[in-house]
């Protein structure tokens, strides 16, 4: 009876919850038109959350399943959700619908990987894992996102001293491209324009050699789909398979056969595990085709409004103070995480009083918008909402506050996870799952990076906890 | 699948729906048409004095118009907005795409 009334409370939160949201929604059109633009990020992100908490989607979740349990089920279900995503973001390339573009590779998006992975173990969720987290009432999680904020705030603002340790070829190729002196103060104001920008962007299906072998909206379809997506994941998907349920299954059906078993076995084993966890498997299906829906619709909105970013809007409503001195703030375009919480973190450093504009990431690219007109950080708040609505209507949700070296192990994962996504312009969802799918090689040395951090987290807890066991027997 | 789920999965697939439907309503080019004038006559502070990094980018809109190519929004970059720093040497090349701003 009690556990019928916790229920029935629960969902009348979920409801209210949603209330609010729409609420908030009419309340955005109402006051102009143009905010319509970053409601779309409200509604796309809480549909994340929805999915993000049915499904139980994490990386540091999948790394450490597969890594310390031997378990695939999260590893695939990100898989599945790939190949869909990179087959309706190629369909949106070939009709110009698409709002992705690649970023620079070179070795700092592996480092940046292994830092990451890094972290999102001892965190105990990727980006978007301790954001749906949040949703779950998860007190670490809090603890790891503001360590994503505020670590990545004063990672990019950080100047005097470790200035000191920037080659001279970074400051003289950042001082060639013109930037006003006043926004190139911190090191990674020269990282990002000295270094980073003299990178080349790889997109496979503008690159001769795809283009030329495959004209017209081909290219997007073989280049950055089964080339760059589809024939890694698969192939990704057989070494799980072989590394760690072929054994298991084949013994199984050789023996429900009572001979051996051959290639249909193997088939077989493959689909057993593709569904062995329906939930993950089908939530991966709809992540995929909703965050492609997302492109489709924001640069809808880009369209309707001839503009390519939210600062424009935003100029035109007369809130010049929240826009870059390029009148742009941060407006991925598509699912994204980690820039909008280092602008949070942002926000809260200049209120009290840190001059966070005197920078590159800041000042000349994302601005610092007032939280409520930060369109992308409405959608981490979004995806936030979703996932507190799903664990309501589940009986999921359930506040943990941090406890002991919890609190540590969240604020110390989230500020690596932060340090992580900076330098490669991206964290698991924007460098990794979005980038892939996108055609851009660079994601998979990200993912590379981030699954060999994660495997060196997992190790790292794994002797900490023994290490931890072994003393409190002695002390028994 | 319980109802109050059936209902919370109704509203949000109804609210992206139409988000979706909207965002494909492209009638709003006479109102950024209103806007463009302010563009191209030097509007959008920074804008102007071209540290426009999206080489091409912000440009979009005048290369092919969302059927307002004289005089509307698009007009900007060709007025030495948006799209023409990176041509005079401004810092805007490298993010061609606009996508380095993450």
């Amino acid at each position: 009876m009690a556990d019928q009334e916790n229920n029935k409370k629960g969902q009348i939160w979920a409801f209210i919850i949603t209330g609010v949201l729409i609420l908030i929604s009419l309340l955005y059109y109402k006051a102009n038109v143009y905010y319509i633009y970053l409601v779309v990020y409200i509604w796309f992100g809480f549909a994340y959350g929805l999915m993000l908490q049915y499904g139980r989607f994490c990386f540091a979740s999948a790394s450490r399943d597969l890594f310390a349990a031997g378990v695939p089920r999260m590893a695939v279900g990100i898989l599945v959700a790939l190949i869909f995503f990179s087959t309706i973001q190629a369909t949106l390339a070939s009709t110009n619908m698409s709002t992705f573009h690649p970023a620079p590779i070179g070795i700092q998006v592996l480092i940046s990987g292994i830092i990451f992975g890094v972290g999102m173990v001892l965190a105990g969720g990727c980006a978007s894992g301790s954001l749906y987290k949040i949703g779950e009432g998860n007190g670490t999680s809090i603890l790891a996102i503001l360590g994503i904020s505020f670590g990545q705030a004063i990672f990019v603002d950080l100047g005097g001293v470790f200035n000191s340790f920037v080659p001279e070829s970074w400051k003289v190729s950042s001082a060639a491209k013109g930037l006003p002196p006043d926004k190139v103060t911190s090191w990674f104001d020269y990282y990002l324009t000295g270094y980073v920008w003299d990178k080349a962007s790889v997109q496979l299906s503008h690159t001769k050699a795809i283009a030329n072998a495959f004209p017209g909206a081909l290219k997007y379809f073989i280049g950055d789909s089964l080339l760059n997506a589809l024939i890694p994941a698969v192939l990704l998907i057989i070494i799980i398979y072989a590394f760690y349920t072929r054994k298991g299954f084949l013994k199984k059906r050789s023996k429900a056969k009572g001979g051996a078993t051959g290639f249909g076995d193997e088939v077989s084993g493959v689909w057993n595990m593709l569904t062995a966890s329906k939930r993950t498997t089908i939530m991966g299906i709809l992540i995929g085709i909703t965050a492609g829906l997302h492109i489709y619709v924001m640069k809808g909105m880009q369209l309707k409004f001839g503009v390519n970013n939210f600062g424009q809007l935003l100029t035109r409503m007369g809130h010049t103070a929240d826009v870059s001195i390029r009148g742009t703030v941060f407006d991925p375009g598509y699912w994204y995480i980690t820039s909008q919480e280092a602008q949070f973190g942002g926000w809260v450093l200049q209120k009290f009083g840190w001059n966070m504009r005197d920078n590159v990431f800041f000042g000349v690219n994302n601005g610092l918008p007032e939280l409520w007109r930060n369109p992308a950080l409405w959608m981490s708040i979004g995806i936030i909402l979703g996932a507190m609505v799903m664990s309501l209507m589940n009986k999921e949700f359930k506040f943990k506050m941090p406890k002991g070296e919890l609190i540590a192990w969240g604020l110390l994962g989230g500020t690596l996870m932060g340090m992580g996504s900076r330098p490669a312009l991206g964290c698991n969802i924007g460098a990794f799952f979005i980038r892939v799918a996108g055609g851009d090689p660079g994601g998979w040395l990200f993912g590379l990076g981030m699954v060999t951090g994660a495997f060196v987290g997992v190790k790292f807890f794994n002797w900490w906890s023994e290490r931890k066991m072994a003393k409190e027997m002695e002390a028994f | 699948m319980r109802a109050p789920m059936v209902i919370l999965i109704i509203v949000v697939v109804g609210i992206l729906g139409f988000l979706l439907v909207y965002s494909q309503q492209h009638e709003m080019t006479a109102a950024v048409q209103g806007h463009g004038g302010q563009a191209g006559s030097g509007g959008y502070g920074a804008a102007s004095g071209g540290y426009g990094a999206a080489a091409g980018g912000y440009g979009a809109p005048a290369a092919g118009g969302y059927g307002a190519p004289s005089g509307g929004y698009g007009s900007a970059p060709a007025a030495g907005g948006y799209g023409s720093a990176p041509a005079t040497g401004g810092y805007g090349a490298p993010p061609a795409s606009g996508g380095y701003g993450k």
